[in-house]
């Protein structure tokens, strides 16, 4: 073979190699730049939707209202405690004779990790009421707490704490703001 | 510095010519044995070289031809063709060569004849040329014959007409003969001088010159040779008035001093050489390239093209991935920028947690007054409930109650479940409205409903 078909074969080769490694490397970048795309546009999401979120919680920190909170003590058993007799105190307030129970204090899961918000489990048995508007003067009065009621029973089993009308329902807690 | 080097039979003759503002001038002038060549590429160039641009060499005149053809006129490719037919036909195909048009001339009848000169060099005394060069640094760029330098050198100095013009380089130990018509070379040739001290008077040069010259007249019976043009070191003017008596020619001075500057410093002066110089190798007809180094040349050609293509390949590669990669890397960094000003807004919703928390139980809590008025209203009279229940599961509120109707008799307890179940349907607080228990109990109907809020 003489010398030119040895350097057109090998730098044909050469030639080849090059594009052939320089394509599979521009396909490589291709790949990683489609990957990146779609993580920002993840992104994207997630900003508008934490945007979004902060204007109306800037809003709500405005024009929002106050909610009460339950004292507590340092001594988690003595929160625990202290927030059993507010409830009783607050229901017998309210004309309802009813046994309380409070659960461990626990992070909650109902909001994104980005917010600590803690919860206590509480559990209202009430044995008596007098009437439907009695009931929803006690629901409307804790729409002035931070509670959300989970399971909301008359005559029912689901929630395991005597009474007529059983609630289940939780005490949101923000540790930094308590 | 133009380096020109005329080889005559055991001889190189060396002229180291440079272009200046004023033209040529000869800066280096040197003649040596053809075995210490060797010696001087080596030795004597190394010195020079960075002064040396390019090498021009004549060869010998053996192994060389200087013959004009007639051939028919036709088209310029068919002429090269029908010349190139007639050399190999004539002298073999031993030889490389080089063609000049000389112009159209009359042929028999109303024929039109193309005169085409057509000088060559054989093949192996071309190769063997350039070897002498193999260890030089810089290898000659242009292969001629001593002639067709010489004609360059004369037609300068504008001694070369219409009529014969005789050239004589006497030289020891080799003297060359070219006879000239015009751009025609009629006669090449070389004669041997004896020794100075066995012929002081330069007679038997100058009978061999003589000789030259009847043959010419044999040759050519119209033409004479009129003039006569001596050169060269040996050159005494014995022999000069001797041949100017004998031919009665008119003897052409040889003045190259009028193109070239620096003659009369030099030891030594080469008309071969200084042709050499004159040519212009971008536009000469005679430029014998030896056939190693035309495939040297194409093999660097190809490697140049290859290697060329392969950079450029590379070349558009490298910028492909430089430009994607800029892209991602752009992309990165928007992406940083995107993550980070996330990760402020989360740690400015850290602070707003209160109303985060407000916000949800605002929008996660059903309207319970609304509910438990409602409740009230879709129970008709004769139906009892036993248990309402509104849970939270996965995000909604689904819901049972269970319940007594009492009629009068069972048709009534039925179609008072059937109103309960008519009467959740039609509210738009419910929905998924489902009656999955019901049981005859005597006259009353026990039931179960279940149903989702409708929020």
């Amino acid at each position: 073979m003489d010398k030119q078909k040895i350097i057109l074969f090998a730098f044909g080769f050469l030639a080849l190699l090059s594009l052939f490694l320089g394509i599979r490397k521009i396909r490589s970048i291709q790949a990683q730049i489609g990957e990146e795309k779609e993580q920002l546009a993840k992104s994207d999401q997630r900003l508008e939707y934490v945007r979004d979120l902060e204007e109306s919680l800037e809003l709500r920190r405005i024009t929002g209202k106050v909610l009460c909170r339950i004292p507590r003590a340092k001594d988690p058993i003595a929160s625990q405690v202290l927030m059993r007799k507010f409830m009783e105190s607050f229901l017998s307030r309210l004309g309802l004779e009813a046994e309380v129970k409070v659960e461990n204090e626990r992070k909650s899961r109902d909001f994104p990790d980005v917010i600590t918000v803690n919860e206590v489990p509480l559990m209202i048995g009430i044995r008596n009421y007098s009437s439907y508007d009695q009931v929803m003067t006690m629901l409307k009065e804790f729409g002035n707490f931070p509670f959300v009621v989970e399971i909301f029973t008359i005559g029912g089993t689901e929630v395991a704490i005597p009474g007529n009308l059983r609630i289940q329902l939780k005490y949101y807690i923000v540790p930094e703001a308590s | 510095m133009i380096l020109c080097m005329d080889f005559t039979n055991k001889k190189v003759k060396i002229a180291g010519v440079e272009r200046g503002k004023k033209g040529l001038k000869v800066v280096a002038s040197l003649e040596f044995a053809v075995s210490e060549l060797t010696r001087f590429l080596v030795e004597d160039l190394k010195t020079m070289s960075a002064k040396v641009e390019e090498i021009r060499v004549s060869g010998t005149l053996d192994n060389t031809f200087h013959k004009t053809f007639v051939i028919p006129d036709m088209k310029s490719n068919m002429v090269k063709s029908a010349l190139e037919t007639e050399v190999i036909k004539t002298l073999g195909n031993d030889y490389q060569f080089g063609d000049r048009d000389l112009g159209q001339i009359p042929g028999p009848g109303n024929k039109v004849n193309r005169k085409m000169m057509s000088a060559g060099i054989k093949r192996n005394a071309l190769e063997e040329l350039s070897k002498m060069f193999a260890s030089s640094r810089i290898t000659p760029n242009l292969f001629t014959t001593y002639p067709l330098a010489l004609e360059r050198l004369l037609d300068g100095l504008g001694v070369v007409g219409e009529e014969p013009l005789g050239f004589i380089e006497i030289d020891y130990p080799t003297t060359r003969i070219v006879i000239f018509k015009g751009k025609d070379i009629r006669v090449t040739r070389e004669v041997n001088a004896t020794e100075q001290e066995k012929d002081p008077d330069r007679s038997a040069l100058a009978t061999d010159i003589y000789r030259t010259l009847l043959f010419y007249n044999e040759a050519y019976p119209e033409e004479r040779v009129n003039r006569l043009l001596f050169a060269g070191s040996s050159t005494v003017p014995g022999t000069v008035e001797h041949l100017k008596q004998k031919t009665g020619a008119e003897i052409v001075p040889f003045g190259p001093e009028t193109l070239f500057q620096g003659l009369e410093e030099a030891v030594h002066i080469h008309p071969g050489c200084l042709g050499l110089a004159l040519l212009d190798p971008a536009h000469f007809d005679f430029t014998f390239v030896p056939f190693s180094v035309q495939e040297k040349r194409k093999t660097k050609r190809t490697l140049i093209l290859t290697s060329s293509v392969c950079a450029g390949i590379l070349l558009m590669c490298l910028l492909a991935i430089s430009r994607f990669s800029l892209n991602l890397k752009n992309l990165d960094v928007y992406h940083k920028g995107i993550d980070g000003e996330i990760r402020m807004k989360e740690d400015r919703l850290r602070d707003l947690a209160l109303e985060f928390v407000s916000q949800s139980l605002e929008t996660s809590q059903p309207p319970w007054s609304q509910i438990l008025m409602e409740l009230a209203a879709v129970v008709p009279q004769g139906v009892a409930l036993k248990t309402f229940t509104l849970k939270t599961v996965k995000g909604a509120w689904r819901g049972e109650v269970t319940g007594v109707a009492d009629g009068s008799d069972e048709i009534k307890s039925l179609l008072l479940v059937e109103q309960v179940q008519n009467n959740f349907i039609q509210s738009p607080l419910f929905q998924g409205v489902k009656l999955t228990e019901k049981e005859l109990q005597g006259k009353s109907v026990q039931f179960k409903i279940i149903y989702q809020l409708n929020m």
